[in-house]
Order: C-alpha cells, then sequence, then structure tokens
C-alpha cells in the first residue's frame, strides 16, 4: 500500500484504508463524502488501489493520473495549447509539478488530498460525488460542469474540493514559462536578472 | 556580476554550519542554548545569547537557500523550497490557506519587509487582559528602537509602486488615513521579489544579519533538522530528540540526532512550537497550549485598472492605510489593516482562484490588475477567540480555526473599503475575491454585491501570512504559558521566542514586534544564564 512521505514522526507505512479510517476520526473531508467512500469500498468488495506511487512520481499513484488528465483541460481549457507534442510536454510537466505539491505537503493535507483523489477515482463516488463518467471519456465541458457543480454547491466540503484541485492546477501552470506568457508576465526584470546571473 | 551569498565566505571560514542531511550517522550536539527555528524569534535570541559569550546551537527544519539561490526569482522554486508544505499548508477544514517559511531565516527569508511597532492599543490590551507586565509602549521603544536600528528599519523613502499608489491615491481621495510603511531594507533595489528570496541580500532578514552574526560568534547552524519531542523530567527539559531530513527536505535520512543544552528557546512559530509541545507531553495543566491561535485572516479585491500597475514589480508593501483599524479601540467591531499584495503571476492565480475562461481572460490582464488585502485583527473580542493548534496520531501539527458572525461582519466591511479605495483610485472594474463575485462596474453595483454575498467558509476565500500566538505570554497563568520574560511556567530552562507567545494578533505585520520582544526577552535570558 502507498507510503505517504513524510517528514512526520511515527508516520509508518500508511495504506489507503488506514488513510480513510484516520479520517473518519478526524473528519476533515467530513462524514458526507467518507460514507460514500466507505459504501463504495464496501459494494464493490474494493479494498485499495495500486500500492505504489506512480512510475517517476513521488506521491501520485497511477490510479489518480486520468483523473488528473482530465482535470488539467477542464481547469485551463484554451490555456493549454492544441494537441501535439508541445501539449503533451505541458501537461506532463503540470502532473510532476502537482505531484511535487503534494509530496511537500504535511502529513494531514496529505491524507486529505489523498482522500479527495480517492473519491473521484472510485466509480460510484465518482458518480454520485462528481457527477461524471470514467475520466478518460470525459470531455473538458463536462470536466468544468463538474467544477461548476462543486463551486456552486452549499455543502462546504466540495466548495473544499474545488478550491484545492483549482489552486493545484492553476498554481502549477502560473508557474511555468507558459503560464508567464498567458499573464502577460514579462519575468523578473532583464537587467538585474542578467547582473545576478551573469 | 554575482551577489555575494555570504554563507560561502562564512563557511570557508570556519563558520560551523552543518547540512543534516548530509550526515550518515547519529549524532549528539551539545550548547549552552539550543534555539529551534531561524526566524524573526531565533535568529534575534541566538545573535544576543551568542554575543553574551553562551555556545549556541541554532535548529533549522527548513534549507539554508541564500542569494545564489534566490537569482532566479523563480515564484515556482521560491514557493515549493521555502515556505511550509510548499506553501500548501492550510487549516484542518482547508478553509485558510497559510503562507508561512520554511528555510534558514524562517518567514523572514520571505517575507514582503512591513515593519510596524506593535500598536499601544495592542499593548495595553494585553497588559489589561492577560497581566503582561514590561510590555508596555514605553517599556518596549527602547527595544523596538534597538532592533529598528540593526536592521535598518525606516519609512521606505522610494516612491511606492503603482500598486501601493493606488492605495494612497483611493485613499486620499476619501480623506482616509494612509501612511508609508517602514521595510527593513539596505541598498534596495526596488524589484519586488521579497516573497521570494531577496536575491541582494538587501532585505535585512535573519538570514543576512543575526544569523551570520551568531556564526561569527561561534554558534552553531544545523539545518535540514526536524524536532521530534523535548524531554520533561524534574521540572526542567533534560534534552531533545530531532530528526534528520534528507537532501528534499521532506523525507527523513533516518539518521537521528540528540542535543543536550543548560537551556532551550522554541523559535519555531505558532504551529509548530504549540505541535512539538503537544508532542513532549509538556506540563499544561490550564491546556493552554495551542490556544488562541491568532492569524490575521485577509481576504482581497482585485481591481482592473485603466492604466498597467505591474504588481509583480518593485516594493511590495510601502502604503497602508489603517482608516478602519482602531476606530472602536482594540475591541468592539473588527479592525482591520489595508495594504496590497504583490502580483507575481503563480501567487495571482492562486488569489484569483477561477478556472477555464474566466481563468484566462481574467490572468491575462495581469499587469493592470491591482491588487488590496485587509488584515482582520483577530483575538480582541470573545467572537473572535482564535483558532487552536492541535496533533493528529502522527504528531503532525493541525490547525483549527472558525469565524463567527462577528468576523464575516470584518470580511464584508473590509470588502466594501477595499472596492471603495479601488473605485477612487479610479479602477474600471473591481472584483471583491468570493466564490460567487464576479467584476463589478461601478462602486454602487459592487457595494450591493458585497452585501448579497453569503459569508460562510470557502465560499469567502482567505488567507494568511501571519501565524501567532498558542503559547500566550502574560502573569495570569490560567490564560498563558509563558510569563512576561517568555519564560515556560512548568520547566526551568525552557523559553519560547517568538510570534507564538502574543495573545492577540498584532493588528500590523508581526515581524517588528517579534523582533522587539525577542530582543528583550533574549537579553534578559542572557543576563541569567550569564549570571
Amino acid at each position: 500500500m502507498r507510503n505517504l512521505p513524510s517528514s512526520e514522526a511515527g508516520a509508518g507505512p500508511e495504506t489507503v484504508d488506514a488513510t480513510r479510517r484516520t479520517l473518519l476520526q478526524t473528519g476533515l473531508f467530513g462524514s458526507l463524502l467518507l460514507g460514500a467512500a466507505g459504501a463504495t469500498a464496501t459494494l464493490s468488495g474494493c479494498t485499495g488501489r495500486t500500492e505504489a506511487t506512480a512510475a517517476g512520481y513521488k506521491f501520485l499513484r497511477d490510479a489518480d493520473l486520468p483523473f488528473l488528465r482530465a482535470l488539467l483541460p477542464g481547469v485551463l481549457g484554451s490555456l493549454l495549447p492544441a494537441a501535439g507534442m508541445e501539449r503533451d510536454r505541458l501537461l506532463d510537466d503540470l502532473l510532476h509539478r502537482i505531484d511535487l505539491s503534494g509530496y511537500r505537503l504535511g502529513l494531514p493535507s496529505q491524507k486529505a488530498l489523498a482522500q479527495l483523489f480517492d473519491l473521484l477515482n472510485m466509480r460510484l463516488t465518482r458518480r454520485l460525488m462528481a457527477g461524471i463518467g470514467p475520466w478518460e471519456e470525459s470531455t473538458p465541458a463536462q470536466v468544468q460542469a463538474f467544477l461548476e457543480r462543486w463551486r456552486g454547491s452549499s455543502f462546504a466540503v466540495l466548495n473544499t474540493g474545488y478550491r484545492a484541485l483549482i489552486k493545484l492546477v492553476a498554481g502549477s501552470f502560473y508557474g511555468t514559462p507558459a503560464g508567464w506568457a498567458a499573464a502577460n508576465y514579462p519575468g523578473p526584470p532583464p537587467g538585474p536578472y542578467q547582473v545576478f546571473n551573469s | 556580476m554575482a551577489i555575494d551569498d555570504i554563507y560561502t565566505k562564512g563557511i570557508a571560514d570556519g563558520w560551523k554550519v552543518v547540512d543534516a542531511s548530509t550526515l550518515k550517522q547519529d549524532q549528539t550536539y551539545e550548547a549552552d542554548v539550543a534555539i529551534i527555528g531561524s526566524g524573526a524569534g531565533g535568529g534575534t535570541a541566538a545573535e544576543i545569547l551568542s554575543a553574551a559569550g553562551l555556545k549556541v546551537l541554532i535548529l533549522e527544519e527548513g534549507p539554508l537557500q541564500t542569494a545564489a539561490n534566490f537569482k532566479d526569482m523563480n515564484d515556482a522554486r521560491a514557493y515549493g523550497e521555502l515556505y511550509q508544505e510548499g506553501a500548501g499548508r492550510a487549516t484542518s477544514d482547508g478553509a485558510v490557506a497559510i503562507l508561512q517559511g520554511r528555510s534558514v531565516g524562517g518567514t523572514t527569508t520571505v517575507n514582503w519587509t512591513s515593519s510596524f511597532r506593535t500598536p499601544p492599543q495592542t499593548l495595553q490590551y494585553w497588559a489589561d487582559t492577560f497581566a503582561l507586565k514590561g510590555g508596555g509602549e514605553a517599556d518596549m521603544a527602547p527595544w523596538f528602537a534597538q532592533m529598528e536600528e540593526r536592521l535598518g528599519i525606516s519609512p521606505w523613502a522610494v516612491p511606492p509602486n503603482a500598486n501601493n499608489d493606488a492605495l494612497k491615491r483611493g485613499a486620499d481621495k476619501l480623506g482616509w488615513a494612509a501612511h508609508v510603511i517602514p521595510r527593513n531594507v539596505r541598498g534596495c533595489w526596488n524589484l519586488g521579489y521579497c516573497g521570494l528570496g531577496c536575491p541582494t541580500n538587501a532585505k535585512q532578514s535573519m538570514l543576512v544579519t543575526t544569523i551570520p552574526s551568531a556564526l561569527k560568534n561561534g554558534a552553531q547552524l544545523v539545518h535540514h533538522v526536524s524536532v521530534r519531542k523535548l524531554q520533561f523530567s524534574g521540572g526542567k527539559v533534560s534534552g531533545l530528540s530531532a530528526e534528520a531530513l534528507g537532501p528534499d527536505g521532506v523525507k527523513r535520512s533516518g539518521v537521528n540526532i540528540t542535543v543536550k543544552a543548560r537551556h532551550y528557546v522554541l523559535a519555531g512559530g505558532a504551529i509548530n512550537n504549540p505541535a512539538l509541545l503537544l508532542r513532549s507531553n509538556a506540563p499544561d495543566p490550564h491546556q493552554r497550549i495551542g490556544k488562541r491561535t491568532c492569524i490575521h485572516p485577509v481576504n482581497l479585491s482585485l481591481a482592473m485598472m485603466p492604466e498597467k500597475v505591474e504588481g509583480y514589480y518593485g516594493a511590495p508593501q510601502s502604503v497602508y492605510s489603517d482608516e478602519y483599524q482602531w476606530k472602536h479601540g482594540a475591541t468592539g467591531p473588527a479592525g482591520y489593516k489595508i495594504e496590497v499584495a504583490p502580483m507575481q503571476p503563480l501567487l495571482g492565480s492562486v488569489i484569483f482562484g477561477r478556472y477555464g475562461e474566466e481563468l484566462k481572460t481574467g490572468m491575462a490582464q495581469l499587469p493592470n490588475m491591482q491588487s488590496m488585502l485587509a488584515l482582520l485583527r483577530d483575538g480582541f473580542d470573545e467572537q473572535s477567540p482564535g483558532g487552536s493548534v492541535e496533533i493528529d496520531d502522527s504528531g503532525a501539527p493541525v490547525l483549527h480555526y472558525d469565524f463567527s458572525d462577528y468576523m464575516w461582519d470584518g470580511f464584508r466591511r473590509a470588502y466594501l473599503s477595499m472596492a471603495e479605495l479601488q473605485f477612487a483610485a479610479g479602477a474600471k472594474q473591481v472584483m471583491p475575491l468570493h466564490l460567487d463575485s464576479r467584476p463589478y462596474e461601478s462602486w454602487e453595483q459592487t457595494r450591493t454585491a458585497i452585501g448579497g454575498l453569503q459569508y460562510r467558509k470557502q465560499r469567502v476565500p482567505v488567507f494568511t501570512a501571519h501565524l501567532m500566538g498558542g503559547c500566550a505570554m502574560g502573569e495570569d497563568e490560567k490564560l498563558t504559558v509563558v510569563d512576561s520574560d517568555a519564560r515556560f511556567r512548568h520547566a526551568d530552562n525552557l523559553s519560547i521566542i517568538d510570534g507564538s507567545i502574543f495573545p492577540t494578533s498584532i493588528g500590523a505585520n508581526p515581524q517588528l514586534s517579534i523582533y522587539g520582544f525577542a530582543c528583550k526577552n533574549a537579553t534578559k535570558l542572557a543576563g541569567v544564564l550569564k549570571a
């Protein structure tokens, strides 16, 4: 099972299920979502997902990647280049930036984020909470409709998920050269930059 | 022309600096004073105690990064490497995003340089409510003066950038108070990248002032080390145990570190200090550790200006307005300080908080965007008791923070003030940042919209960069964790010297408050330990 990377003491190997149990106690994502997640795990006989982080990643697991690959075009829309090498490279870069953001979180926030991804990855909770079919088959418009529902929801926990996802993606994108260009940000002042870096 | 990073030469000259990630075997260090944390409190204490001839050991969880790292002026690198949890720290329900430093120099390495003395109203409130002794305006004046001199703190003499000038212009037009912010800089290039680590060493952070000075005095600095527990026995701290982190500053390397010292100083900030004390089962008969955590909750308002603002360039904060800070004295409806936020694109996009075409078209206007922020003054009313720090099963800190109607009313009034200022400064559109807001064309339209917004967690995006409290000081032992000299009540050889001792928020950016109290308390401590 995935070992959540952390600098915190006593943070031994943690399974996703252990994470869920902890969250049942701490209630970070609320009993609403946890109830749904637990029900799904029970109904489907699913006790967990892939055990290790995805190859080349420090935090994300294989099961997270299809969701994030669908989320990125949903959040970024036409900020992404058209299909091609440039787009593929940028998406890959953004996935790794998101991965690093997750990796650097403290254990409590890592657990919450892992749980959010779990909910969005498991079939029943995905349909129930996000109202969307398999991520591999979703269109950016469908992803945006899901984001809009979570933004508008009167459940604060869904607003939390909305804000976390937007922050991960937008914060990653606007830290790249493509993001700087999209923000019409010229970059650090060229004179001093040259002075420091020559 | 490379900028001197100070440490390369210092280490070559014999400064004792250990990167714990390079250690292969368990280590024991001994010192007169072990200081946990190297920010505003720890750095100030290290200089004063080492100058008194004491053998000082500084332990820092984050990395040693210097001008040699900061020269790229890259926001993604800086937020990832210089902030707690890669700038992803948040309150337990995710409702408040927390920007807090985590490298040698602590938050002083990445703060925006605003330097205010603790307001007299706040000092008086502490004396009245928490029986703080020796912390009055006249008592503190010489300590503030000493640190202002030490760190080059004076009102910014250069014209403000356009982002700050909008605040001044709006305030002048409305007849509101607005003043120039004192900054801790010497020879500042006015670049605007303070939040990413100063590339010129102009910012007088602990990284380039007190810590080098302590190292010259023979202090030892160990970074990449996470302190896990203090051992309490017989009314004293008998030692501490720590773990080395790996080169990435996240994973533990497996090397254990033990420290034995005559005296211990906690300076890890308002989240990490209480967590360490709670992990250590520190004596706490009145259950005060981790209580009254105040954060100056921040909400924001963006304005589209007809002219370029380029809020990413120039001293990030140089003008403030206290028009609504002390209207009713220290108490009464929540007061707030109005300032601006620098607008490099990464932070800008996180503040903006939108997706799709709204994100694209909004962020494309970044050069014309003016950003206003309000720091709410929390902790001064029964309905604003602050939050609380607890630890989870693994010992990791968790900050809980709730907002009462009293605070929501403060956010609502702050939105109004910011929008009014922005239209007075000539904004074409103003967008109070809220999940349900959009850009509005006039002050009247915006005022109506602000009145109709929902004031609830998550719908109001809230930020904090000021973590205070959790180890309150004063003489009322039922309300406080340390006495008026910052000595822990239940162990003779433990002091807490940083922003965690403030019993409320400050009502101004807190760094100079931390320096002043650290200077006073470390000077007293040096006297005691040398006696």
